[in-house]
């Protein structure tokens, strides 16, 4: 008697979700524990293949940080199968084009690809989610291309090095919110291949992943070819660490010298999480102050006074703690106090008066705008489901969110606005550095 | 489903495109004008884009054709409308083209076109706001002193181009800006804005009756005129190997880009040079990546770029190397564009590239406004439909002696060779200057300093 097959690996459906009026996501889980959302939307012959996994920079450790970030790089160098520069080649000879995010929460790789293609993006995922090579003198190259991004994106980028410089203030730079996921400098020169590979071993696997699947596809055809694909891969079974509590934010207020013609400001509040409720209520309030030419404050501070050139908010859009963060850029010869003064004030009123139901109304406008922009496009659907499913676990919450922004009254931001803004706050000066005007010179060599 | 766009007017009324897709409640509108900065007058540079920025700077009261009135608005109010309607507005101003992107809720369609039109057929072009625009223009410039990359773009295309067209500021300098007149303004509203120079495309889910029925109401009576020259001379290639730093102290690394002429939209050499591009600096697998990016780690960002316009605009590579490896960094890429001259593309490279191009087509016609595109460029350009459209059967038809000729004869520069060309690099002077001047076959190297970079 002949011993019983293993049965095949499965992909076990576990439900549908709408998406908008017109799609639904198909939900299937593995064996192994990978999840797998797929979107089948006809509308062009393309397919956007997304591996998003639960690991970020904030699961790295003081000493190492950038490590996330440094293996989402090395994940295109070569695997087991697939030799250096293969990887790259299968994806663009197929028309495709490939890249790779990472973030505090998360890191996800994408493939679009004409949808003939799907099975090959499988194939390398599959691959390199248990089969990467991780040798010793690609990781010295690749740290070295790592620190030109960071040159290009910090160290001469005056944004990059203030953001660093407020985040690392208003969490610590003890808390994993607090280091930069780039990482910094002498932590991405001291990492070595094997402190590579421990990481790869421990974040990357089935149990810690969401493979999303949009475009021009039948849904039952992914899900068996994906279990065929990934269903051998082990889970970790590692269970992800919780994110400490940071320190309570005390005020700060300092001054950086930078090579800039103007002065800038940047300050920060803590604000809702991406998950709370009242993380809508913060966006508008940022929308209110800095969304478009008709806002507050780029009317008056950019067009009414002439003070400023820029002024731009943001809520991030984190899992555990957040920032509302404010940035502004001054005229020449303009004192940033001036305008320091002029966007307290802004802010104040927000936290004291109630926002119009016309003023309400557009900004609700302008965010419905901007949803629909991010659905344009089957990669853009990928990317919303992507960040929806591993940030809040539902693939669809991006409608969700639309509706919480329809449902916010001008009450909730005004509270929202006072619990953020009467609370203490990060503010970070950039002030010109002097430095000498060289002459101008010609000659021939 | 898509279908065909179909102009809907006849000449002296502005071109309708229209492609619907209704999978997204989402309108897309641009209203593209004919004639962009390189229609600048000499002292004048910035003019087109000036003009640009001012019409949204208030509009007059206009009678439409059939009767109803449109107040006039501030630019405040404008604003605020565009808003409230969940629209938005951005103005680009190209070599060739002014365009007006909007976009929009499906609900609002109607009012925001309306406000949009508005911004062609009666923009208040006022004394005052025309101040308050130069010194927005002005406040940029200084702005744009954080922006190395700019900076280094910019020096690397006067140098490249000189006096012509494209090595003119498209912003315009802190003189030539100072130099421009309200009368300036208003001469050139009335010489481009006429209906012959406007296309109008919308993209999404709108009708196409509906589309017309839109022009026809608000923009049915621009009135005709001579059209805009299609032609502008190419510029003079250079001779030799000329470098420009541009001194920026406190750096930690460079901005580089080195590079020549590249092709005329719609010459032949067009998609053999698209190609080659392709080959050298235009994936992740392409030559210029795999020598600096993956083998010596020198820069994060590399590729290579062809820029395509009416006359033959700029072919680039751009890289940030350090200051510790630039001159190794300039030296390799001197050398890598001097073999793909001498030595031209190989077949598998041509393979790949080829495969590259014909498969992400997919990509470039995934939306509603992409698939649009050819024909509002078509008509831009005044070149053929086929040019555009058959983008997959004259990439498949670039043969490898198409490709390694084009190289030979566009990148390799009167010479042939690929020594002919222009370096400009941004980053300390003190530490670059003497180390690039060593470097074999440099013609000239002049230095700029980075505050004087926005008066070129």
């Amino acid at each position: 008697m002949l011993p019983p097959m293993p049965s095949p690996p499965r992909a076990r459906h576990a439900g549908s979700v709408p998406f908008g009026d017109r799609l639904r996501i198909e939900r299937y889980v593995l064996d192994n524990g990978l999840e797998l959302l797929v979107l089948p939307d006809p509308s062009a012959a393309i397919v956007s293949y997304h591996s998003w996994f639960r690991v970020g920079s904030r699961d790295e450790t003081q000493g190492k940080t950038g490590q996330a970030h440094l293996l989402e790089h090395l994940m295109f160098i070569a695997t087991e199968r697939f030799a250096e520069g293969e990887f790259d080649r299968l994806v663009e000879k197929a028309g495709g084009e490939s890249n790779a995010a990472t973030w505090v929460d998360w890191t996800y790789y994408y493939e679009n690809l004409p949808s003939s293609e799907l099975p090959l993006a499988i194939d390398l995922e599959a691959e390199r989610m248990h089969r990467l090579v991780l040798a010793a003198p690609r990781v010295k190259s690749e740290k070295e291309v790592v620190l030109s991004e960071r040159r290009d994106r910090v160290e001469d980028d005056i944004d990059g090095a203030v953001s660093e410089a407020l985040f690392a203030a208003a969490f610590g730079r003890a808390h994993p919110y607090g280091w930069p996921t780039i990482g910094w400098q002498r932590d991405i020169e001291a990492f070595s291949a094997r402190d590579c590979a421990s990481f790869y071993r421990r974040h990357y696997a089935p149990d810690r992943a969401s493979i999303i699947v949009a475009g021009d596809v039948d849904a039952e055809a992914v899900a068996r070819r994906v279990a065929k694909a990934y269903g051998a891969i082990r889970p970790s079974r590692v269970t992800r660490l919780d994110v400490p509590q940071p320190r309570k934010l005390r005020a700060q207020e300092r001054s950086l010298r930078l090579p800039t013609p103007t002065e800038k400001v940047a300050l920060a509040w803590r604000a809702p999480r991406f998950v709370d409720p009242d993380h809508a209520a913060a966006v508008i309030a940022s929308q209110i102050l800095t969304g478009g030419r008709s806002a507050r404050l780029y009317r008056e501070l950019v067009e009414e006074q002439e003070l400023a050139t820029d002024v731009r908010a943001s809520v991030s859009p984190f899992e555990h703690h957040a920032l509302f963060d404010l940035w502004i850029s001054a005229r020449e010869g303009v004192a940033i106090d001036r305008v320091i003064g002029r966007a307290e004030k802004a802010i104040a009123r927000l936290t004291e008066e109630l926002v119009s139901g016309k003023e309400l109304e557009k900004v609700k406008n302008r965010l419905e705008l901007g949803f629909l922009a991010a659905l344009e496009t089957i990669p853009g659907k990928a990317e919303q489901i992507g960040f929806s499913a591993t940030v809040t676990g539902d693939p669809s919450h991006a409608f969700r969110r639309l509706e919480e922004y329809r449902r916010t009254t001008a009450a909730d931001v005004a509270r929202v606005a006072s619990a953020m803004f009467t609370s203490p706050r990060v503010l970070i000066r950039v002030l010109p550095q002097a430095t000498k005007k060289p002459k101008a010179t010609r000659r021939a060599a | 489903m898509t279908r065909s766009p179909r102009n809907a007017r006849e000449a002296a009324s502005p071109r309708v495109l229209v492609e619907t897709d209704r999978a997204i409640p989402l309108v897309d509108v641009d209203l593209v004008v004919r004639g962009g900065s390189a229609q600048d007058p000499i002292g004048r540079e910035g003019l087109a884009r000036l003009h640009a920025r001012l019409l949204r700077r208030g509009t007059l009261r206009r009678a439409l054709p059939n009767g109803t009135t449109i107040p006039a608005r501030s630019a405040d109010t404008l604003e605020e409308a565009i808003e409230s309607l969940g629209g938005a507005l951005s103005i680009d101003v190209s070599s060739s083209a002014v365009r007006l992107h909007g976009s929009v809720i499906r609900r609002n369609l109607e009012p925001f076109f309306a406000l949009l039109a508005s911004l062609l057929t009666a923009p208040a072009l006022r004394k005052d706001e025309l101040a308050y625009v130069r010194r927005e223009v002005e406040a940029e410039l200084v702005a744009q002193l954080d922006n190395d990359r700019w900076l280094a773009a910019r020096a690397f295309r006067h140098a490249l181009f000189g006096g012509h067209a494209y090595g003119r500021s498209t912003t315009g300098t802190p003189r030539s800006l100072a130099a421009i007149t309200l009368a300036e303004i208003r001469a050139h509203h009335e010489a481009t804005v006429r209906g012959d120079a406007v296309i109008v495309a919308f993209a999404g889910d709108v009708a196409e009756a509906e589309a017309r029925a839109l022009v026809d109401a608000h923009l049915g009576d621009l009135s005709s005129g001579a059209p805009l020259p299609a032609i502008l001379d190419d510029p003079p290639s250079p001779r030799g190997t000329h470098i420009v730093v541009v001194d920026k102290p406190d750096r930690t690394q460079t901005q580089l880009f080195i590079g020549t002429l590249g092709a005329r939209m719609g010459d032949r050499s067009f998609y053999p040079l698209l190609v080659a591009n392709t080959v050298f600096g235009g994936t992740f697998s392409a030559r210029l990546v795999a020598e600096v990016r993956s083998k010596r780690g020198w820069s994060y960002g590399a590729q290579s770029r062809l820029y395509a316009d009416r006359a033959r605009d700029a072919w680039s590579v751009y890289t940030h190397p350090s200051i510790e490896n630039a001159r190794d960094c300039v030296a390799l890429e001197l050398d890598l564009i001097e073999r793909f001259v001498l030595d031209g593309v190989r077949a598998r490279e041509l393979s790949f590239a080829k495969s590259y191009l014909v498969r992400s087509h997919a990509f470039d016609r995934d939306t509603a406004a992409k698939r649009l595109e050819p024909y509002v460029e078509s008509s831009l350009f005044g070149l053929p439909l086929a040019f555009f459209l058959d983008y997959v059967g004259h990439v498949s038809a670039v043969t490898l002696d198409d490709a390694s000729r084009v190289v030979r004869s566009h990148l390799g520069g009167p010479s042939h060779r690929g020594t002919d060309r222009v370096v400009a690099i941004l980053g300390p002077a003190a530490q670059l200057e003497r180390s690039l001047a060593s470097l074999p076959g440099v013609t000239s190297i002049r230095v700029v300093a980075h505050g004087d970079v926005a008066s070129l």
